[in-house]
């Protein structure tokens, strides 16, 4: 026992100290050299940014710019990796509310200050949120040469890399799928929303081929076809969209069974009807939100002889919304007879004031 | 004889606190290394997905923030104002009067122009009756939702109340008189849209209000603490966020989401049975029940730290209230732990019978876990 504490006196608790006084003079050192440095940050980063706003919108010529840029550049550490962080977001910043020519000196500007090759660098950085970032300001900027340095992580094993790689290009490339088989099959949200993200800001005209990803036998394709064919109002293929309501994954057809609300695929409204008995409650739910947009006399009856019959009070509830949006003068003949109904029909009608 | 026993007893316990330090130490430094990978990934993670774009989107999962009030007609309208005002999409504003004897509800009704409305209650989860729900006229406050219930004597019970009323999948728990950063939402909501896996709460740091400059329910600057006891706390918070819950996290071993700042996947918490009303600490005892019940129906799932302050708090500053409020969370744990206690004879729970046993013996004094 003697030794033990001998040891832990002489050997451990030393070890402890000095490790942890090195961390509070680590951590000391930073914070003064911080504030010290904040002052000339701040200072830098106002330069910078009246810079910006007076070169984009001023519209100068291609010599007069120049000549600015090399002034301004002189007047800035731009050799520093925070300041080269600073101009890029800015210049995002500004972008993302700017159209048309002086959205486009954004993108002079940012190669006549050279910070591609900041963000090239970014990307061949080994660290994967490194590599994110340079995408991103690709992508962001709308630096077009960038693609062929993309195009080397379309097939990423990594599935961040790969996500957002993917993403860039689609954005930069203004649609092509190119690695569109080499997806993973599972797309996330994320994923989604990201995908119709860039087909939203980027004006990307709807991919030649969409008729044949609805083919696919891949679930990420066939839900990527389907969230596409949504955004582009795309009614052509709506017999496939509907057969894919007899998809074995669950997931899939619940997107389905939206799209078919978002394009009003009225044709679709037996086959809910059909298949209604056989899904799960969540996708029973999505059935009567779709048969609420394009539900007609069929669906009427059937909520008729549904209501007064389930017990599932989350399901009655969605099938009173559905009724009573589809005829609300039936709702009333039913709530008369059931005081249940009715309180669902006046939370329907009331919650909205 | 008498002075060998005190000097054998003295000796025992030097042996233990020797030993209780350094395993605190050794756990503490486990802990730390755990956490620096788990903020990483974190910062790593956040390009994954730019915030501007979840902002933009037409696909993100809507949330209710449920935020019970009892006697707090004071602050109540500006409570509400500052949340109402955070940024995101899709989101309701769901305030649970619990029952107050002053004036919070007339408050809210005034200021915000309510009216009563039929509103189709299930009570998904067993409350105390509920009297009404509200509504505002005003198009303004759309997002605004009031319930009037008797009162539960408990937080857990109006929570319950609130969860039962909301129409999100996702709800954010917090107290009326907590300031929330503007994007909370958007942070806490993010995990549960990125992941594969499923997530079925997320929480994120809190800070102690106490001397920050706050106008009428919105954080106008930070300060750090004047007094004595809300300086140690504010230490003992960013130490407990940045080195305990963020390694838990990171081996998905997280047995507590605050109940100041948590979102939850409304569905699980619907199937365990929502906050237990009698317990001292219900935001840990329904953490343990949602692992629990994912356990219980082999179904994997996450519970993701954020490393970053969304919430401000204000603490206990005198010395009575401080004991009052540590008493009780030690009394939470050790009545959750005992509730729970079949951890150690079950071997589903894996990485949980670990922070069981170091809440057990390191915890129970009652600090902030």
């Amino acid at each position: 026992m003697e030794q033990l504490i001998g040891y832990i006196k002489h050997f451990v608790i030393p070890f402890f100290l000095i490790i942890t006084l090195s961390l509070i003079a680590i951590l000391l050192f930073k914070r003064i050299r911080y504030q010290y440095t904040l002052p000339y940050r701040s200072q830098i980063i106002r330069k910078s940014e009246i810079f910006l706003t007076e070169i984009t919108l001023s519209n100068p010529d291609k010599n007069t710019l120049k000549y600015k840029i090399s002034k301004f550049k002189s007047e800035i550490p731009i050799h520093k990796n925070w300041c080269k962080d600073m101009l890029i977001s800015n210049m995002i910043l500004m972008k993302s509310n700017l159209k048309g020519k002086t959205a486009k000196n954004i993108l002079s500007i940012y190669k006549q200050l050279e910070l591609n090759h900041y963000s090239a660098s970014l990307i061949r950085d080994f660290r994967k949120y490194k590599k994110c970032l340079g995408f991103y300001h690709f992508q962001a900027i709308g630096y077009r040469p960038g693609i062929h340095m993309i195009k080397k992580y379309l097939l990423h094993p990594n599935q961040i890399i790969l996500s957002n790689a993917n993403i860039a290009f689609l954005a930069l490339s203004k649609g092509n799928w190119l690695a569109l088989d080499k997806i993973p099959v599972k797309v996330s949200r994320i994923t989604t929303i990201k995908v119709m993200d860039v087909l939203h800001s980027e004006n990307i005209p709807i991919p030649k081929d969409i008729d044949l990803w609805i083919h696919s036998e891949k679930k990420a394709i066939l839900k990527l076809a389907v969230m596409t064919m949504v955004f582009y109002n795309y009614r052509n293929k709506s017999a496939e969209i509907i057969k894919l309501l007899h998809h074995k994954h669950k997931a899939l057809r619940i997107d389905v069974i939206i799209a078919i609300r978002d394009l009003y695929l009225n044709e679709a409204e037996e086959e809910l009807l059909s298949l209604f008995d056989k899904e799960a409650i969540d996708v029973q739910l999505e059935i009567l939100e779709t048969l609420a947009v394009i539900g007609s006399e069929k669906t009427i009856s059937f909520l008729k002889n549904e209501i007064p019959k389930q017990e599932t009070k989350d399901l009655k509830l969605k099938m009173v919304f559905c009724y009573n949006t589809l005829d609300p003068a039936g709702a009333d003949q039913l709530g008369s007879q059931d005081a249940d109904t009715q309180k669902m029909i006046n939370h329907i009608r009331k919650i909205e004031l | 004889m008498i002075i060998d026993f005190l000097y054998l007893l003295i000796h025992c316990y030097a042996i233990f606190a020797g030993i209780f330090s350094i395993a605190y130490i050794l756990f503490y430094v486990f802990l730390a290394i755990l956490s620096y990978f788990a903020i990483i990934k974190h910062v790593k993670y956040q390009r994954y997905l730019e915030e501007e774009v979840l902002l933009r989107s037409n696909h993100i999962l809507g949330v209710s923030v449920v935020a019970p009030a009892f006697n707090e007609g004071v602050n109540i309208v500006y409570n509400v104002k500052s949340l109402l005002s955070l940024t995101y999409p899709k989101y309701e504003v769901i305030i649970v009067n619990d029952g107050s004897t002053d004036d919070t509800l007339e408050k809210l009704i005034s200021e915000f122009d309510l009216a009563k409305i039929d509103f189709y209650y299930q009570e998904k989860i067993p409350t105390q009756p509920v009297r009404g729900h509200y509504r505002s006229k005003n198009p303004v406050y759309s997002k605004l939702l009031v319930v009037d219930k008797i009162n539960g004597k408990s937080k857990a019970d109006a929570s319950n109340a609130g969860i039962n009323s909301s129409q999100y999948p996702l709800f954010l728990c917090t107290d009326v008189d907590c300031i929330l950063k503007r994007d909370t939402i958007l942070k806490l909501a993010k995990p549960f849209m990125e992941s594969p896996r499923r997530v079925i709460a997320s929480g994120a740091g809190i800070r102690i209000s106490n001397s920050c400059d706050v106008k009428e329910g919105f954080l106008l600057k930070v300060h750090y603490p004047k007094e004595w006891y809300p300086r140690f706390q504010e230490l003992e918070y960013v130490r407990s966020f940045l080195f305990g819950r963020m390694a838990w996290s990171q081996i998905n071993g997280l047995l507590l989401v605050s109940g100041g700042l948590g979102m939850f996947d409304k569905e699980i918490v619907v199937n365990a049975g929502g906050y237990w009303h009698q317990s001292l600490g219900e935001d840990m005892e329904l953490i343990t029940r949602m692992r629990r019940y994912m356990h219980d129906n082999n179904k994997k799932f996450l519970i993701k730290y954020i490393p970053e302050s969304l919430c401000w708090t204000e603490v206990p500053s005198t010395k009575t209230v401080f004991l009052r409020q540590r008493i009780r969370w030690a009394r939470g744990l050790i009545q959750t732990l005992y509730l729970h206690r079949n951890v150690f004879e079950s071997k589903i729970w894996k990485n949980c019978i670990f922070n069981f046993t170091v809440l057990f013996f390191l915890r129970i004094h009652g600090s902030y876990y």
